[in-house]
Protein backbone atom coordinates (compact mmCIF):
# COMPACT_ATOMS: atom_id res chain seq x y z
CA UNK A 1 0.00 0.00 0.00
CA UNK A 2 1.53 3.33 -1.04
CA UNK A 3 2.19 6.10 1.46
CA UNK A 4 -0.39 8.37 -0.14
CA UNK A 5 -3.03 5.66 -0.20
CA UNK A 6 -2.31 4.88 3.47
CA UNK A 7 -2.52 8.53 4.38
CA UNK A 8 -5.82 8.89 2.54
CA UNK A 9 -7.19 5.91 4.43
CA UNK A 10 -5.96 7.12 7.83
CA UNK A 11 -7.26 10.64 7.17
CA UNK A 12 -10.66 9.24 6.19
CA UNK A 13 -10.73 7.19 9.37
CA UNK A 14 -9.73 10.19 11.44
CA UNK A 15 -12.38 12.44 9.89
CA UNK A 16 -15.04 9.79 10.34
CA UNK A 17 -14.11 9.46 14.00
CA UNK A 18 -14.01 13.22 14.53
CA UNK A 19 -17.44 13.53 12.92
CA UNK A 20 -18.83 10.78 15.12
CA UNK A 21 -17.70 12.74 18.18
CA UNK A 22 -18.22 16.20 16.77
CA UNK A 23 -19.39 17.82 20.01
CA UNK A 24 -16.28 16.99 22.00
CA UNK A 25 -14.14 17.58 18.93
CA UNK A 26 -15.53 21.11 18.66
CA UNK A 27 -14.90 21.66 22.36
CA UNK A 28 -11.32 20.50 21.94
CA UNK A 29 -10.80 22.72 18.89
CA UNK A 30 -12.30 25.68 20.75
CA UNK A 31 -9.86 25.14 23.62
CA UNK A 32 -6.79 25.10 21.41
CA UNK A 33 -8.20 27.89 19.29
CA UNK A 34 -8.74 30.23 22.24
CA UNK A 35 -5.28 29.43 23.61
CA UNK A 36 -3.63 30.11 20.27
CA UNK A 37 -5.79 33.22 19.81
CA UNK A 38 -4.35 34.70 22.99
CA UNK A 39 -0.83 33.66 22.03
CA UNK A 40 -1.40 35.21 18.59
CA UNK A 41 -2.66 38.48 20.06
CA UNK A 42 0.42 38.52 22.23
CA UNK A 43 2.56 38.08 19.10
CA UNK A 44 0.64 40.85 17.39
CA UNK A 45 1.27 43.30 20.22
CA UNK A 46 4.87 42.15 20.54
CA UNK A 47 5.30 42.77 16.85
CA UNK A 48 4.13 46.34 17.35
CA UNK A 49 6.08 46.96 20.56
CA UNK A 50 9.52 46.00 19.30
CA UNK A 51 9.70 48.49 16.40
CA UNK A 52 8.17 51.17 18.62
CA UNK A 53 10.84 50.64 21.24
CA UNK A 54 13.48 50.64 18.52
CA UNK A 55 12.16 53.92 17.15
CA UNK A 56 12.07 55.50 20.56
CA UNK A 57 15.59 54.21 21.13
CA UNK A 58 16.67 55.81 17.86
CA UNK A 59 15.17 59.08 18.94
CA UNK A 60 17.21 59.32 22.13
CA UNK A 61 18.20 62.88 22.88
CA UNK A 62 20.42 64.63 25.39
CA UNK A 63 19.90 68.20 26.56
CA UNK A 64 22.93 70.14 27.81
CA UNK A 65 21.70 73.18 29.77
CA UNK A 66 23.98 76.15 30.12
CA UNK A 67 24.29 78.38 33.17
CA UNK A 68 23.22 81.99 33.11
CA UNK A 69 26.72 83.36 33.10
CA UNK A 70 28.14 81.10 30.43
CA UNK A 71 30.53 83.02 28.20
CA UNK A 72 30.62 82.80 24.41
CA UNK A 73 34.02 81.04 24.61
CA UNK A 74 32.63 78.43 27.01
CA UNK A 75 29.61 77.93 24.76
CA UNK A 76 31.90 77.50 21.77
CA UNK A 77 34.05 74.96 23.61
CA UNK A 78 30.96 72.93 24.48
CA UNK A 79 29.78 73.15 20.87
CA UNK A 80 33.15 71.81 19.64
CA UNK A 81 33.03 68.99 22.19
CA UNK A 82 29.57 67.93 20.99
CA UNK A 83 30.49 68.14 17.32
CA UNK A 84 33.55 65.96 17.90
CA UNK A 85 31.54 63.05 19.32
CA UNK A 86 30.82 60.07 17.03
CA UNK A 87 27.60 59.32 18.89
CA UNK A 88 26.01 62.61 17.83
CA UNK A 89 23.72 62.58 14.81
CA UNK A 90 22.75 66.25 14.97
CA UNK A 91 22.50 69.04 17.47
CA UNK A 92 21.19 72.56 17.70
CA UNK A 93 21.88 75.45 19.99
CA UNK A 94 18.79 76.95 21.57
CA UNK A 95 19.31 80.34 23.24
CA UNK A 96 17.02 81.49 26.03
CA UNK A 97 14.63 83.32 23.70
CA UNK A 98 14.48 80.25 21.44
CA UNK A 99 13.70 78.02 24.41
CA UNK A 100 10.88 80.34 25.46
CA UNK A 101 9.50 80.38 21.93
CA UNK A 102 9.59 76.59 21.77
CA UNK A 103 7.74 76.32 25.09
CA UNK A 104 5.02 78.62 23.81
CA UNK A 105 4.82 76.63 20.57
CA UNK A 106 4.63 73.22 22.23
CA UNK A 107 2.37 74.19 25.12
CA UNK A 108 0.02 76.85 23.75
CA UNK A 109 -2.30 76.50 26.75
CA UNK A 110 0.54 77.56 29.02
CA UNK A 111 1.93 80.21 26.68
CA UNK A 112 1.12 83.02 29.14
CA UNK A 113 2.83 81.36 32.06
CA UNK A 114 6.36 82.75 31.48
CA UNK A 115 4.89 86.28 31.20
CA UNK A 116 3.83 86.06 34.81
CA UNK A 117 7.47 85.87 35.79
CA UNK A 118 9.78 88.88 35.70
CA UNK A 119 12.38 87.12 33.66
CA UNK A 120 12.62 84.39 30.99
CA UNK A 121 13.01 81.21 33.11
CA UNK A 122 14.36 79.01 30.33
CA UNK A 123 18.12 78.41 30.10
CA UNK A 124 20.02 78.19 26.82
CA UNK A 125 20.81 74.61 25.81
CA UNK A 126 22.28 72.30 23.24
CA UNK A 127 19.66 69.76 22.03
CA UNK A 128 21.59 66.71 20.87
CA UNK A 129 20.11 63.81 18.83
CA UNK A 130 22.14 60.63 19.08
CA UNK A 131 22.87 58.28 16.22
CA UNK A 132 20.55 55.24 16.00
CA UNK A 133 21.95 52.40 18.08
CA UNK A 134 24.42 54.72 19.70
CA UNK A 135 24.48 52.64 22.81
CA UNK A 136 22.92 51.36 25.96
CA UNK A 137 21.50 53.66 28.62
CA UNK A 138 24.85 53.28 30.43
CA UNK A 139 26.75 54.53 27.38
CA UNK A 140 24.32 57.41 26.97
CA UNK A 141 24.80 58.24 30.66
CA UNK A 142 28.58 58.24 30.18
CA UNK A 143 28.21 60.47 27.13
CA UNK A 144 26.09 62.89 29.15
CA UNK A 145 28.51 62.80 32.08
CA UNK A 146 31.38 63.85 29.81
CA UNK A 147 29.68 67.26 29.42
CA UNK A 148 28.41 67.65 32.95
CA UNK A 149 31.66 69.12 34.35
CA UNK A 150 32.55 71.36 31.44
CA UNK A 151 32.72 75.04 32.41
CA UNK A 152 29.38 76.73 31.68
CA UNK A 153 27.28 73.55 31.86
CA UNK A 154 24.63 73.68 34.52
CA UNK A 155 22.82 70.37 33.94
CA UNK A 156 22.57 67.48 31.48
CA UNK A 157 19.33 65.53 30.98
CA UNK A 158 18.62 62.49 28.88
CA UNK A 159 15.63 60.19 28.36
CA UNK A 160 17.28 56.74 28.26
CA UNK A 161 16.41 55.71 31.79
CA UNK A 162 12.64 55.55 31.36
CA UNK A 163 13.15 53.67 28.12
CA UNK A 164 15.29 51.14 29.95
CA UNK A 165 12.61 50.85 32.63
CA UNK A 166 9.99 50.30 29.95
CA UNK A 167 12.12 47.57 28.39
CA UNK A 168 12.49 45.86 31.78
CA UNK A 169 8.74 46.09 32.30
CA UNK A 170 8.12 44.60 28.88
CA UNK A 171 10.55 41.77 29.63
CA UNK A 172 8.51 40.93 32.72
CA UNK A 173 5.33 41.16 30.62
CA UNK A 174 6.93 38.82 28.06
CA UNK A 175 7.79 36.26 30.74
CA UNK A 176 4.32 36.49 32.27
CA UNK A 177 2.77 36.15 28.81
CA UNK A 178 4.97 33.16 28.00
CA UNK A 179 4.01 31.50 31.31
CA UNK A 180 0.29 32.09 30.76
CA UNK A 181 0.62 30.94 27.12
CA UNK A 182 2.39 27.75 28.24
CA UNK A 183 -0.34 26.98 30.76
CA UNK A 184 -3.09 27.64 28.20
CA UNK A 185 -1.41 25.55 25.52
CA UNK A 186 -0.72 22.80 28.07
CA UNK A 187 -4.42 22.78 28.91
CA UNK A 188 -5.23 22.59 25.19
CA UNK A 189 -2.90 19.59 24.78
CA UNK A 190 -4.58 17.84 27.71
CA UNK A 191 -8.01 18.53 26.23
CA UNK A 192 -7.02 17.07 22.86
CA UNK A 193 -5.46 14.14 24.67
CA UNK A 194 -8.69 13.53 26.60
CA UNK A 195 -10.78 13.71 23.43
CA UNK A 196 -8.47 11.30 21.59
CA UNK A 197 -8.46 8.98 24.60
CA UNK A 198 -12.24 9.03 24.52
CA UNK A 199 -12.05 7.94 20.89
CA UNK A 200 -9.61 5.16 21.78
CA UNK A 201 -12.01 4.00 24.49
CA UNK A 202 -15.02 4.10 22.18
CA UNK A 203 -13.15 2.16 19.54
CA UNK A 204 -11.50 -0.33 21.89
CA UNK A 205 -13.36 -3.27 20.30
CA UNK A 206 -12.25 -2.18 16.87
CA UNK A 207 -8.66 -1.75 18.09
CA UNK A 208 -8.77 -5.24 19.58
CA UNK A 209 -9.99 -6.68 16.27
CA UNK A 210 -7.28 -4.81 14.38
CA UNK A 211 -4.67 -6.26 16.71
CA UNK A 212 -6.02 -9.78 16.24
CA UNK A 213 -5.96 -9.57 12.47
CA UNK A 214 -2.34 -8.45 12.52
CA UNK A 215 -2.38 -4.65 12.32
CA UNK A 216 0.92 -2.99 13.17
CA UNK A 217 0.90 -0.51 16.06
CA UNK A 218 1.48 2.28 13.53
CA UNK A 219 -1.63 1.26 11.58
CA UNK A 220 -3.69 1.45 14.77
CA UNK A 221 -2.17 4.71 16.00
CA UNK A 222 -2.07 6.68 12.75
CA UNK A 223 -5.74 7.75 12.60
CA UNK A 224 -5.60 8.96 16.19
CA UNK A 225 -2.43 10.96 15.54
CA UNK A 226 -4.06 12.52 12.49
CA UNK A 227 -7.13 13.31 14.59
CA UNK A 228 -5.01 15.18 17.10
CA UNK A 229 -3.03 17.02 14.44
CA UNK A 230 -6.24 17.94 12.63
CA UNK A 231 -7.82 19.32 15.80
CA UNK A 232 -4.68 21.37 16.45
CA UNK A 233 -4.52 22.60 12.86
CA UNK A 234 -8.20 23.53 12.74
CA UNK A 235 -7.89 25.25 16.12
CA UNK A 236 -4.89 27.24 14.89
CA UNK A 237 -6.68 28.29 11.70
CA UNK A 238 -9.70 29.39 13.74
CA UNK A 239 -7.35 31.33 16.03
CA UNK A 240 -5.79 33.04 12.99
CA UNK A 241 -9.25 34.02 11.76
CA UNK A 242 -10.04 35.38 15.22
CA UNK A 243 -6.82 37.39 15.32
CA UNK A 244 -7.48 38.79 11.83
CA UNK A 245 -11.00 39.76 12.84
CA UNK A 246 -9.76 41.43 16.01
CA UNK A 247 -7.06 43.27 14.08
CA UNK A 248 -9.50 44.52 11.47
CA UNK A 249 -12.08 45.47 14.07
CA UNK A 250 -9.62 47.46 16.17
CA UNK A 251 -7.61 49.00 13.34
CA UNK A 252 -10.74 50.20 11.49
CA UNK A 253 -12.50 51.51 14.55
CA UNK A 254 -11.96 54.87 16.21
CA UNK A 255 -9.90 53.30 19.01
CA UNK A 256 -6.47 53.93 17.39
CA UNK A 257 -7.40 57.60 16.93
CA UNK A 258 -8.37 58.05 20.57
CA UNK A 259 -5.45 55.94 21.80
CA UNK A 260 -2.55 56.71 19.44
CA UNK A 261 -0.24 54.20 21.15
CA UNK A 262 -2.69 51.40 20.35
CA UNK A 263 -2.70 52.55 16.75
CA UNK A 264 1.08 52.26 16.68
CA UNK A 265 1.00 48.82 18.34
CA UNK A 266 -1.44 47.57 15.72
CA UNK A 267 0.63 49.10 12.96
CA UNK A 268 1.00 45.80 11.12
CA UNK A 269 -0.66 42.39 11.16
CA UNK A 270 1.32 39.31 12.22
CA UNK A 271 3.55 38.24 9.39
CA UNK A 272 3.45 34.98 7.41
CA UNK A 273 6.17 33.50 9.60
CA UNK A 274 4.19 34.18 12.77
CA UNK A 275 1.07 32.75 11.13
CA UNK A 276 3.01 29.66 10.04
CA UNK A 277 4.38 29.38 13.57
CA UNK A 278 0.84 29.44 15.00
CA UNK A 279 -0.41 26.81 12.56
CA UNK A 280 2.62 24.58 13.11
CA UNK A 281 2.29 25.01 16.87
CA UNK A 282 -1.37 23.99 16.70
CA UNK A 283 -0.59 20.87 14.68
CA UNK A 284 2.35 19.85 16.86
CA UNK A 285 0.30 20.36 20.03
CA UNK A 286 -2.47 18.24 18.53
CA UNK A 287 0.02 15.51 17.70
CA UNK A 288 1.45 15.74 21.21
CA UNK A 289 -2.05 15.46 22.66
CA UNK A 290 -2.64 12.28 20.65
CA UNK A 291 0.76 10.89 21.51
CA UNK A 292 0.16 11.24 25.23
CA UNK A 293 -3.33 9.79 24.88
CA UNK A 294 -1.62 6.42 25.12
CA UNK A 295 -2.68 4.66 21.93
CA UNK A 296 -0.80 1.45 22.35
CA UNK A 297 -0.43 -1.70 20.33
CA UNK B 1 3.32 -26.23 10.99
CA UNK B 2 1.99 -26.00 14.55
CA UNK B 3 3.45 -27.80 17.51
CA UNK B 4 2.57 -27.63 21.18
CA UNK B 5 5.00 -29.22 23.58
CA UNK B 6 3.81 -29.87 27.17
CA UNK B 7 1.86 -26.64 27.16
CA UNK B 8 0.11 -25.39 30.27
CA UNK B 9 -2.01 -22.32 30.68
CA UNK B 10 -2.91 -21.52 34.23
CA UNK B 11 -5.25 -18.68 35.22
CA UNK B 12 -6.43 -20.42 38.36
CA UNK B 13 -3.98 -22.80 40.06
CA UNK B 14 -6.81 -25.14 41.01
CA UNK B 15 -8.19 -25.37 37.48
CA UNK B 16 -5.59 -24.91 34.73
CA UNK B 17 -7.23 -23.99 31.41
CA UNK B 18 -4.75 -26.13 29.48
CA UNK B 19 -2.85 -29.00 31.10
CA UNK B 20 0.26 -30.48 29.62
CA UNK B 21 -1.00 -30.53 26.03
CA UNK B 22 1.35 -31.78 23.34
CA UNK B 23 0.24 -31.99 19.73
CA UNK B 24 1.48 -31.54 16.23
CA UNK B 25 -0.48 -30.22 13.24
CA UNK B 26 1.05 -30.77 9.83
CA UNK B 27 0.90 -28.25 7.02
CA UNK B 28 -2.36 -28.56 5.08
CA UNK B 29 -4.08 -30.62 7.76
CA UNK B 30 -7.72 -30.12 8.81
CA UNK B 31 -8.32 -30.72 12.48
CA UNK B 32 -11.34 -30.55 14.70
CA UNK B 33 -10.73 -29.56 18.29
CA UNK B 34 -13.61 -30.70 20.38
CA UNK B 35 -14.77 -31.09 23.91
CA UNK B 36 -17.39 -29.65 26.23
CA UNK B 37 -17.55 -26.00 27.21
CA UNK B 38 -14.59 -25.03 29.39
CA UNK B 39 -12.45 -27.86 28.00
CA UNK B 40 -9.77 -25.41 26.86
CA UNK B 41 -10.48 -25.23 23.11
CA UNK B 42 -10.60 -21.45 22.95
CA UNK B 43 -7.52 -21.12 25.17
CA UNK B 44 -5.61 -23.43 22.87
CA UNK B 45 -6.53 -21.31 19.85
CA UNK B 46 -5.60 -18.14 21.73
CA UNK B 47 -2.20 -19.68 22.51
CA UNK B 48 -1.61 -20.40 18.82
CA UNK B 49 -2.62 -16.83 17.90
CA UNK B 50 -0.37 -15.54 20.70
CA UNK B 51 -3.28 -13.84 22.36
CA UNK B 52 -2.03 -15.72 25.41
CA UNK B 53 1.41 -16.89 26.44
CA UNK B 54 1.80 -20.40 27.81
CA UNK B 55 2.42 -20.67 31.56
CA UNK B 56 4.70 -23.62 30.77
CA UNK B 57 5.74 -25.44 27.62
CA UNK B 58 6.41 -24.30 24.08
CA UNK B 59 4.10 -23.26 21.23
CA UNK B 60 5.78 -23.40 17.84
CA UNK B 61 4.14 -21.94 14.74
CA UNK B 62 5.90 -22.22 11.42
CA UNK B 63 9.15 -23.19 13.16
CA UNK B 64 9.16 -20.28 15.62
CA UNK B 65 8.65 -20.38 19.36
CA UNK B 66 5.96 -17.71 19.45
CA UNK B 67 6.41 -16.95 23.15
CA UNK B 68 9.94 -15.80 22.31
CA UNK B 69 8.78 -13.56 19.47
CA UNK B 70 9.48 -9.87 20.06
CA UNK B 71 6.28 -7.82 20.31
CA UNK B 72 7.03 -6.07 17.00
CA UNK B 73 6.88 -9.42 15.16
CA UNK B 74 3.54 -10.48 16.58
CA UNK B 75 1.45 -8.62 13.94
CA UNK B 76 3.33 -10.44 11.16
CA UNK B 77 2.62 -13.79 12.85
CA UNK B 78 -1.08 -12.91 13.12
CA UNK B 79 -1.21 -11.96 9.46
CA UNK B 80 -0.20 -15.57 8.70
CA UNK B 81 -3.19 -16.78 10.68
CA UNK B 82 -6.79 -16.13 9.73
CA UNK B 83 -9.21 -16.31 12.63
CA UNK B 84 -12.96 -16.80 12.74
CA UNK B 85 -14.32 -15.88 16.13
CA UNK B 86 -17.39 -17.35 17.70
CA UNK B 87 -18.87 -13.87 18.19
CA UNK B 88 -17.74 -12.88 14.66
CA UNK B 89 -15.96 -9.74 15.88
CA UNK B 90 -17.17 -7.65 12.97
CA UNK B 91 -17.12 -3.86 12.98
CA UNK B 92 -20.79 -2.88 13.10
CA UNK B 93 -20.30 0.55 11.52
CA UNK B 94 -18.38 -0.81 8.54
CA UNK B 95 -19.91 -2.42 5.52
CA UNK B 96 -19.31 -6.03 4.64
CA UNK B 97 -16.80 -4.90 2.03
CA UNK B 98 -14.97 -2.66 4.51
CA UNK B 99 -14.85 -5.34 7.19
CA UNK B 100 -13.14 -7.76 4.83
CA UNK B 101 -11.13 -5.11 3.00
CA UNK B 102 -9.62 -3.94 6.28
CA UNK B 103 -7.75 -7.22 6.69
CA UNK B 104 -6.49 -6.93 3.10
CA UNK B 105 -5.38 -3.37 3.79
CA UNK B 106 -3.50 -4.39 6.92
CA UNK B 107 -1.48 -6.86 4.87
CA UNK B 108 -0.18 -3.95 2.83
CA UNK B 109 -1.37 -5.02 -0.61
CA UNK B 110 -1.73 -2.28 -3.23
CA UNK B 111 -5.20 -0.72 -3.16
CA UNK B 112 -6.39 -2.31 -6.41
CA UNK B 113 -5.22 -5.72 -5.17
CA UNK B 114 -7.05 -5.20 -1.87
CA UNK B 115 -10.30 -4.54 -3.68
CA UNK B 116 -9.86 -7.46 -6.03
CA UNK B 117 -9.09 -9.89 -3.20
CA UNK B 118 -11.99 -8.61 -1.13
CA UNK B 119 -14.48 -8.94 -3.96
CA UNK B 120 -13.22 -12.37 -4.91
CA UNK B 121 -13.37 -13.77 -1.40
CA UNK B 122 -16.81 -12.30 -0.71
CA UNK B 123 -18.14 -13.92 -3.87
CA UNK B 124 -16.51 -17.17 -2.80
CA UNK B 125 -18.44 -17.22 0.47
CA UNK B 126 -21.64 -16.19 -1.31
CA UNK B 127 -21.84 -12.59 -0.15
CA UNK B 128 -21.21 -10.89 -3.47
CA UNK B 129 -24.57 -9.12 -3.31
CA UNK B 130 -24.27 -7.85 0.24
CA UNK B 131 -21.11 -5.78 -0.08
CA UNK B 132 -22.67 -2.54 1.11
CA UNK B 133 -24.66 -4.06 3.96
CA UNK B 134 -23.72 -3.50 7.57
CA UNK B 135 -23.28 -6.47 9.93
CA UNK B 136 -26.40 -5.70 11.99
CA UNK B 137 -28.41 -6.00 8.76
CA UNK B 138 -27.15 -9.56 8.21
CA UNK B 139 -28.28 -12.90 9.57
CA UNK B 140 -25.99 -14.91 11.87
CA UNK B 141 -24.93 -17.17 9.04
CA UNK B 142 -24.11 -14.22 6.79
CA UNK B 143 -22.12 -12.54 9.55
CA UNK B 144 -20.19 -15.75 10.11
CA UNK B 145 -19.38 -15.88 6.40
CA UNK B 146 -18.13 -12.29 6.52
CA UNK B 147 -15.89 -13.32 9.39
CA UNK B 148 -14.65 -16.28 7.34
CA UNK B 149 -14.04 -14.05 4.31
CA UNK B 150 -12.01 -11.71 6.49
CA UNK B 151 -10.01 -14.64 7.82
CA UNK B 152 -9.08 -15.95 4.39
CA UNK B 153 -8.81 -12.76 2.33
CA UNK B 154 -5.03 -12.74 2.69
CA UNK B 155 -4.75 -16.47 1.95
CA UNK B 156 -3.14 -17.22 5.30
CA UNK B 157 -1.19 -20.39 5.91
CA UNK B 158 -3.38 -21.22 8.91
CA UNK B 159 -7.06 -20.66 9.64
CA UNK B 160 -8.34 -20.97 13.20
CA UNK B 161 -12.07 -21.05 13.87
CA UNK B 162 -13.57 -20.91 17.32
CA UNK B 163 -17.04 -22.45 17.36
CA UNK B 164 -17.78 -21.11 13.88
CA UNK B 165 -21.14 -22.86 13.85
CA UNK B 166 -22.09 -22.02 17.41
CA UNK B 167 -24.74 -19.52 16.34
CA UNK B 168 -25.91 -21.26 13.19
CA UNK B 169 -28.70 -23.70 12.43
CA UNK B 170 -27.69 -27.23 11.32
CA UNK B 171 -27.92 -26.55 7.58
CA UNK B 172 -25.85 -23.38 7.79
CA UNK B 173 -23.36 -25.19 10.02
CA UNK B 174 -22.80 -27.83 7.37
CA UNK B 175 -22.42 -25.10 4.75
CA UNK B 176 -19.85 -23.34 6.90
CA UNK B 177 -17.77 -26.45 7.52
CA UNK B 178 -17.93 -27.15 3.79
CA UNK B 179 -16.37 -23.72 3.22
CA UNK B 180 -13.57 -24.63 5.62
CA UNK B 181 -13.09 -27.89 3.77
CA UNK B 182 -12.72 -26.01 0.48
CA UNK B 183 -10.17 -23.67 2.04
CA UNK B 184 -8.28 -26.69 3.31
CA UNK B 185 -8.30 -28.21 -0.17
CA UNK B 186 -6.23 -25.22 -1.30
CA UNK B 187 -3.49 -26.21 1.15
CA UNK B 188 -4.41 -24.07 4.16
CA UNK B 189 -4.03 -25.63 7.57
CA UNK B 190 -7.41 -25.45 9.31
CA UNK B 191 -8.19 -25.92 12.98
CA UNK B 192 -11.86 -25.76 13.89
CA UNK B 193 -12.89 -25.78 17.54
CA UNK B 194 -16.42 -27.10 17.93
CA UNK B 195 -18.47 -28.87 20.54
CA UNK B 196 -20.94 -29.99 17.87
CA UNK B 197 -20.20 -33.69 17.76
CA UNK B 198 -22.90 -34.44 15.21
CA UNK B 199 -21.37 -31.96 12.81
CA UNK B 200 -17.86 -33.29 13.33
CA UNK B 201 -19.15 -36.76 12.58
CA UNK B 202 -20.23 -35.59 9.15
CA UNK B 203 -16.72 -34.56 8.16
CA UNK B 204 -14.26 -37.31 8.91
CA UNK B 205 -11.06 -35.55 9.87
CA UNK B 206 -8.52 -35.84 12.67
CA UNK B 207 -10.27 -34.90 15.89
CA UNK B 208 -8.46 -33.82 19.03
CA UNK B 209 -10.52 -34.14 22.16
CA UNK B 210 -10.03 -31.87 25.13
CA UNK B 211 -11.50 -32.26 28.55
CA UNK B 212 -10.78 -30.03 31.53
CA UNK B 213 -7.77 -28.63 29.68
CA UNK B 214 -6.26 -32.02 28.97
CA UNK B 215 -5.93 -33.67 25.57
CA UNK B 216 -7.90 -36.83 26.17
CA UNK B 217 -7.80 -38.41 22.76
CA UNK B 218 -6.78 -38.06 19.17
CA UNK B 219 -8.70 -39.95 16.55
CA UNK B 220 -8.25 -40.24 12.82
CA UNK B 221 -11.91 -39.72 12.20
CA UNK B 222 -14.70 -37.84 13.80
CA UNK B 223 -17.19 -40.59 14.50
CA UNK B 224 -15.30 -42.76 17.01
CA UNK B 225 -13.90 -39.78 18.85
CA UNK B 226 -17.25 -38.08 19.09
CA UNK B 227 -18.49 -41.23 20.75
CA UNK B 228 -15.54 -41.24 23.11
CA UNK B 229 -16.14 -37.65 24.13
CA UNK B 230 -19.85 -38.28 24.58
CA UNK B 231 -19.10 -41.20 26.82
CA UNK B 232 -16.53 -39.24 28.78
CA UNK B 233 -19.03 -36.42 29.28
CA UNK B 234 -21.69 -38.87 30.41
CA UNK B 235 -19.25 -40.46 32.84
CA UNK B 236 -18.28 -37.09 34.26
CA UNK B 237 -21.91 -36.06 34.62
CA UNK B 238 -22.75 -39.32 36.33
CA UNK B 239 -19.74 -38.92 38.67
CA UNK B 240 -20.71 -35.38 39.60
CA UNK B 241 -24.31 -36.48 40.19
CA UNK B 242 -23.05 -39.32 42.40
CA UNK B 243 -20.82 -36.98 44.42
CA UNK B 244 -23.68 -34.54 44.77
CA UNK B 245 -26.00 -37.30 46.02
CA UNK B 246 -23.53 -38.74 48.59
Amino acid sequence: MSGLSSFRYFAREAIRDLWDRRSVTLLSMATISSSLYLVGLFLLVARGVEPLLGRWGDELSVSVFLGEGTSAQQTDAIRKGIAASDAVRSFEYLDRAGALARFRREFPDLADLPGLLEDNPFPASFEIRLRPGSGSPEQVAAFAASFRHLPGVEDVRFDAVWLQRLRSLLRVAWLAGAAVGTVLLGAAVLTISAVVRMGVYERRDEIEILRLVGANPGFIRAPFLIEGAFQGLAGALAALCGISATYLLVSRSAIPLSIPLLGELLGSFIGPLDAAFLVATGSVLGLAGSAIAGVRE
Amino acid sequence: MIQLDHVWKVYDEDRPAVRDVSLKVEKGEFIFLTGPSGAGKTTLLRLILRQELPSRGVVIVDGRDIAALPAREVPALRRQIGVVFQDFKLLPRRTVFENVGLAARISGHPESEQKLRTLRVLRRVGLGKLLDHYPPQLSGGEQQRVALARAIVNEPAIVLADEPTGNLDPDLSVEMIELFRQINLRGTTVIVASHDRALIALFPRRVLGLQAGRLVSSEGEGRPFARAVAEASRRRAAGEAGEGGA
